[in-house]
């Protein structure tokens, strides 16, 4: 084919290209910026002492602290029990979204892991107020599938509330926390035997749906987001990704 | 040609002073370029996500813009590394799936010339697709964004000179996988 040919047909290519429809990014990128500009509050020596404290407290049992905000502990006498969906559609994530979108329908600044590249699937949910966004990669060779979960890794962001838990979590004897801190803000590791996990409202109440078990789990705070990592990962590999969603 | 680059210009200058209505507009002026290139690198899946990254990744680095230089090819440089890092597994490269939309030119003498048409076309975008990462850019940059050398030279972080006898390889290669699809 005739150079000037192949390429007056290339051009004609270019112009029905389907690419897809950028309508939304100018809100994406708007939104996003925004954001940067509301100045990070980093939360100061009491705060992570407090946390510290708040652990060291809930030694007993049935005990309930707000050590995150938005997260609540209990401890409880015996391991707790809840079914183990293996699908993600099923874990109570909200509904499937691009990264795109989800970004777009939160008010949160959605920070994706650099460790792990772009995730397998996104979810959004509605509550608590502000959106949730969870990310879920899919298992491979350094990132186990979790026996609760099926997935390798499930990174959940909203904005945490300090008067009222909208994530609840019932440990069991087996099931060590203890408090850490991720470049410089307050977190949680929890391990060992599985813990449940569930979303509640505004009201105290559980979504029954959400209810699962729970494998080992990073919680901690970047401004005014709290983020929350699930896997099989020890605490050093979980840490790694945390740090890289600076 | 000469009024606008003077308004990127102007746009840029008023971003870098924090004015965000300014990079808003520069943003719809060139959020569907940005889309149509981080498909071409990273494929329909990550397209709209990487545009929007790299303007958000443009405008933390708009204190390392040069004042007076082009935004466009600046803007794309970011735009195809952030696709570019989206494409690094076997995967993801697999899923690339460039598409062209089913519709005939207005010029297509019968029904048979228009199905045959549409069919030229998705034989060339599936040749295209099967090109090396580089030979697939810079042919697409070249053709589906109507880039100028010195554009595709800054957008693809190659030297000026070399543009012109990648674009050439580019070219001989494309037409040998069309020989090669029709035996």
């Amino acid at each position: 084919m005739a150079d000037d040919r192949l390429e007056s047909r290339l051009r004609e290519l270019g112009s029905h290209l389907d690419a897809p429809d950028a309508a939304a990014l100018p809100e994406g990128v708007r939104r996003r910026l925004r954001q940067e500009d509301r100045p990070r509050r980093r939360p100061g020596l009491a705060a992570i002492l407090a946390a510290a404290l708040a652990v060291a407290v809930i030694g007993g049992v049935a005990v309930a602290v707000l050590l995150i905000p938005g997260v609540e502990i209990r401890r409880t006498p015996t391991p707790p029990t809840a079914a183990a969906p293996g699908d993600p559609e099923k874990l109570g994530l909200g509904r499937p979204a691009t990264l795109a979108e989800a970004r777009n329908s939160v008010d949160l600044n959605v920070l994706v892991p650099q460790r792990l590249g772009p995730p397998d699937a996104v979810f959004v949910g509605r509550r608590p107020e502000g959106g949730r966004v969870t990310m879920v990669y899919d298992p491979k060779e350094d990132l186990p599938a979790d026996e609760n979960t099926g997935v390798g890794m499930l990174v959940t962001l909203f904005r945490g509330s300090t008067d009222t838990a909208f994530v609840q979590k019932e440990a069991g004897p087996e099931t060590s926390v203890r408090p850490i801190t991720v470049e410089g803000s307050p977190g949680m590791w929890i391990e060992g035997a599985p813990h449940t996990v569930a979303y509640v409202d505004a009201n105290g109440r559980m979504f029954p749906d959400s209810l699962r078990l729970a494998g080992n789990v990073l919680i901690w705070q970047v401004g005014e987001v709290t983020l929350r990592l699930e896997s099989r990962l020890q605490l050093e590999p979980s840490l790694d990704v945390a740090r890289s969603m600076g | 040609m000469g009024s606008r680059p003077l308004e990127d210009t102007e746009l840029v200058e008023r971003a870098r002073q924090g004015d965000q209505a300014a990079y808003e507009t520069l943003v719809r002026r060139y959020q569907g370029l940005a889309v149509r290139a981080a498909y071409v690198v990273a494929g329909r899946a990550e397209a709209e996500d990487a545009a929007q990254e790299a303007f958000v990744k443009a405008y933390r680095a708009l204190h390392r813009f040069r004042p007076g230089a082009p935004f466009r090819p600046w803007l794309l440089r970011i735009v195809t590394n952030e696709a570019r890092n989206r494409v690094r597994s076997a995967r993801r490269r697999e899923a690339l799936a460039l598409r062209a939309v089913a519709v005939s030119g207005d010029a297509a003498p019968s029904p048979e010339a228009a199905v045959e048409e549409v069919e030229a076309r998705r034989e060339l975008l599936e040749s295209v697709e099967r090109l090396p990462p580089a030979d697939r850019e810079v042919i697409a940059y070249r053709y589906f964004l109507g880039l100028s050398e010195a554009e595709m030279a800054e957008a693809l972080a190659v030297p000026a000179g070399t543009v012109k006898s990648r674009l050439s390889r580019a070219m001989t290669r494309l037409r040998r996988e069309m020989v090669s699809r029709h035996g």
